[in-house]
């Protein structure tokens, strides 16, 4: 089976921007866009994203805003913040509140975003691994626990 | 029979006398003063008829030359035998005192009969037969023969009684040279008089008033007493005749006293007290005066006399009080005073009959007064040169005041202009000072002016540095991604390439189309457009934003120029676009004006200003606002409105809006200059900016500028 394609939600109200992002990545990632914050959610409902992006300077919402808010519903997936210029206040609570993985300047690099996206990825892999593994530990454990108290019975 | 009766009558007390002093008059050159030859009867109730009188034998001789009767209301009878033994075919028998109410003469003719001849002040001047002041009667008495007279007299008045009897040359002789002397003392106290009443016009000194005043009454009242004024004045006045005796010496007294007062300056020289006896004697000598006039003659007499008395006293009393005092004038008022008192001494002690009746103590009083009057004149001049002394002294004195004082003026104003020189020369440091630092400030004012150019252009920045690497990123980025797809779609058009025209195998076409498929070459193409677009898109917005700050910098502009004012608002909003995007409605009522002369990017930098506040005033409020721009054109300028709907401006801060460093912003988010900024372009186009405000509504800024700017 031909390996999973890292899922990217990028939002950004600038359509220009979407289309450019798309453009670059579409071949490598599998892309989805929102024009704003709403849509955004839209599409959280609907597929399970891996990675997040979003612009900072957005009308009514901010980027660090609508990270902070989909924080308690999907913790998983890794966020980044892309914004063409923002004082060190934006930076701060990006960290402290949106919790992101990078902070990323416009215009962007390419190899430089898919290196962070392909790190992102990897930390979400490890993590749902670990989670995964996790689990697997814990069945065998009751399984063993099971085992264990058959054998007592018996 | 009734003729030899009368003989009878007539002869028989001539012959009872013929015992008694006859006198005898022998000498026609002489006159003789017969005072001790006569008898006297006093006739109490005046009723005694002359033969009664004649044939009395209660007269009683007198031992006196002159004889003094004092103040009786009696009339008296002087009996008086006379033998004429000269030759002179008549004789003259002389009263020498005037003032006889009544002075009648009875003459017992040889040929029997009596001969009477009335005279005295009861009758009328004229009517007399010898118009002197003295009383004349003609005693016709020939050579060798003897006779008796009978004198009647009455006086309201002291009644002293010297009788001359002589030739008519030797009584006109003596007369004449009495009158002379009378005239003598009335010409100088009517020299005393005009003089001083000259030099009173001349010099208008009071005293000389009261002087001129005292020294007319002084003459008026000595020849009162010697019949003149009865002579010459009222000669048909027998009341004043009478009365002016009494009248006229109390006037002298009051004159006296109002005279000195003037004089010796009583009343502020002299002690109070001692002053006010003055009133005192007024009052007494005003009693004298209505006693008189009410006929009562004899306490009047007394009570002058009395008065006189103490005013004498009195005066002599306060002039030595006075020069004590060391005042000059006082002297020559004591020593006149004196001498005049002395004469009145006399006089009066001669009415009381301490001292004989003669011709030394009758002109004593007259004697005095005309020294008293030249002293007294030379009391006034030496008054005067006092005065004249006391001018120059004080005029001297005025006179140096005035020089000190212009030593003064001069030393002050010395003073003055070193000072005014010290101050000029502080108040030079000063404005050195005072314009150093004006030129310093001038200079922190436009550093702190580029300043917050910098500073507003640093705010703009974060925004403008946003929206210009939004485009940026997606141009280059889609660059990218269209070399991408480009090659792609090389790709593909190389493998049609490969095809030879004519043959086209199944499998090579097969190839192409996997290729397009794997590639998904229908989805690039599609993307391509997009990119271009994108590529289009993005750069015309970094042109126009760069475009939007030439043209709000415009930099090397900093001539006047005329231009468009919505150019500017338009570049000035596209660099603000980034802070109110999505949140704020503009809307432009932009109606046709003309080109404005200005220094565009100063005018572009008000604009900002204000619209800066407008935002931050709808962001304070909430976010969502509208802000109104609106254009209008009157005669010579043109008017910008920006009305926004924020918050507001409080009342108590409008009026400090435009001050330079005001601002409720807190610390770090602007300097409050941006305002203050805005005025002062505004000035220096000749414009206005001013601001309407409601609290909780919004705020209005209008902006007038003239058309040119020195249109205004």
């Amino acid at each position: 089976m031909e390996k999973e394609k890292i899922r990217i939600l990028y939002v950004d109200d600038e359509i220009n921007n979407l289309l450019a992002f798309k453009a670059m990545f579409r071949r490598d990632f599998e892309v989805h866009t929102a024009i704003s914050p709403a849509e955004g959610w839209n599409l959280l409902k609907e597929h399970t994203f891996h990675l997040i992006l979003t612009d900072q300077r957005m009308p009514e919402t901010t980027g660090v805003e609508f990270l902070e808010s989909i924080i308690p519903e999907y913790p998983d997936p890794m966020r980044m913040l892309i914004t063409g210029y923002s004082d060190i206040q934006a930076v701060i609570n990006a960290i402290n509140k949106g919790q992101v993985f990078r902070y990323i300047t416009k215009p962007w690099e390419e190899q430089e975003l898919k290196m962070a996206f392909e790190h992102a990825y990897e930390i979400y892999s490890l993590r749902a691994a670990n989670k995964a593994l996790t689990e697997k530990l814990l069945l065998a454990n009751e399984q063993l626990d099971f085992m264990l108290r058959q054998k007592l019975i018996s | 029979m009734r003729f030899w009766t009368t003989i009878l009558l007539l002869t028989a007390p001539l012959l009872l006398m013929g015992a008694s002093d006859t006198l005898v008059f022998s000498d026609a050159g002489s006159r003789m003063d017969i005072g001790k030859y006569i008898s006297i009867l006093e006739d109490k109730q005046d009723n005694l008829s002359p033969l009664e009188v004649m044939h009395s034998t209660n007269f009683k001789a007198s031992d006196k030359l002159v004889p003094n009767l004092g103040f009786s209301s009696s009339a008296f009878w002087l009996k008086i035998n006379v033998k004429n033994a000269c030759n002179a075919d008549h004789l003259l028998l002389m009263l020498e005192q005037p003032i006889m109410d009544e002075a009648s003469i009875y003459s017992f003719l040889k040929e029997g009969g009596i001969k009477t001849e009335k005279t005295g002040e009861f009758q009328a001047f004229p009517k007399r037969k010898y118009q002197v002041a003295d009383y004349l009667f003609r005693l016709d008495l020939g050579p060798g023969l003897a006779s008796t007279y009978l004198l009647k007299i009455k006086s309201t008045e002291q009644i002293q009684v010297p009788l001359v009897l002589g030739s008519e040359s030797s009584i006109f002789q003596y007369l004449s040279g009495k009158y002379i002397l009378s005239g003598l003392y009335f010409g100088i106290m009517l020299v005393m008089f005009l003089y001083n009443l000259f030099i009173y016009f001349s010099v208008k000194d009071k005293s000389y008033l009261y002087y001129v005043v005292y020294i007319i009454l002084i003459p008026l009242t000595q020849t009162s007493l010697q019949g003149f004024t009865f002579q010459f004045l009222w000669p048909g006045s027998s009341w004043m005749a009478i009365h002016n005796g009494f009248l006229l010496p109390s006037m002298v007294g009051i004159a006296s006293l109002a005279f000195q007062r003037v004089f010796l300056q009583t009343k502020d020289l002299a002690p109070p007290r001692l002053f006010k006896f003055i009133y005192l004697f007024y009052l007494m000598y005003a009693v004298s005066m209505a006693l008189a006039i009410c006929d009562i003659y004899a306490p009047s007499y007394a009570l002058m006399e009395i008065t006189a008395m103490l005013v004498s006293v009195y005066m002599l009393y306060v002039g030595y009080v006075i020069l004590k005092k060391g005042y000059r004038p006082a002297k020559f008022f004591l020593i006149a005073w004196s001498v005049f008192l002395v004469g009145v001494c006399l006089y009066i002690l001669k009415d009381f009959d301490i001292l004989p009746f003669n011709n030394f103590t009758r002109y004593s009083m007259q004697t005095g007064s005309a020294f008293e009057v030249v002293l007294i004149s030379f009391g006034l001049a030496d008054r005067i040169n006092i005065l004249k002394k006391e001018k120059e002294s004080s005029q001297a004195q005025a006179l140096s005041a005035m020089k000190e004082n212009e030593r003064i003026i001069k030393e002050q104003n010395v003073i003055l202009e070193f000072k005014v020189k010290e101050r000029t020369s502080e108040l030079q440091v000063a404005n050195t000072e005072l314009n150093s630092t004006n030129t310093n400030l001038r200079e922190a004012q436009s550093q702190l002016v580029e300043s917050e150019k910098m500073a507003s252009l640093g705010q703009l920045t974060a925004g403008i540095a946003h929206e210009i690497n939004n485009p940026i990123n997606f141009v280059k980025s889609n660059i990218k991604s269209l070399k991408r797809t480009m090659d792609e779609v090389k790709l593909v058009l190389d493998k049609y390439g490969e095809i030879s025209p004519g043959i086209v195998p199944d499998e090579k076409l097969k190839e192409i189309q996997d290729l397009a498929k794997k590639l998904d070459l229908e989805y690039s193409l599609r993307e391509i457009n997009e990119l271009v677009k994108g590529i289009d898109d993005g750069a015309s917005r970094t042109a126009e934003i760069v475009k939007g700050l030439r043209n709000f910098s415009r930099l090397g502009e900093d001539d006047l120029k005329y231009c468009d004012l919505y150019d500017g608002l338009d570049s000035t909003l596209v660099l603000l676009n980034t802070q109110f995007k999505g949140k704020i409605k503009i809307i432009k009522n932009y109606t046709p004006i003309p080109l404005v002369e200005c220094y565009p990017g100063k005018i572009n930098q008000v604009f900002m200003n204000v619209l800066n506040n407008a935002i931050q005033a709808i962001e304070a409020k909430g976010g969502d606002g509208v802000i109104t721009i609106t254009s209008t054109e009157c005669e010579k300028l043109v008017c910008i409105a920006i009305c926004d709907d924020g918050i507001g401006i409080p009342n108590e801060v409008m009026g400090k809006i435009f001050d330079p460093f005001f601002t409720t912003k807190s610390v770090g988010q602007g300097m409050g200059l941006g305002l203050s900024i805005a005025y002062n372009i505004m000035e220096q186009h000749h414009g206005k900016i001013s601001v309407e405000s409601e609290l909780g509504k919004g705020t209005c800024f209008k902006i007038s500028l003239p058309k040119t700017v020195h249109s205004l």
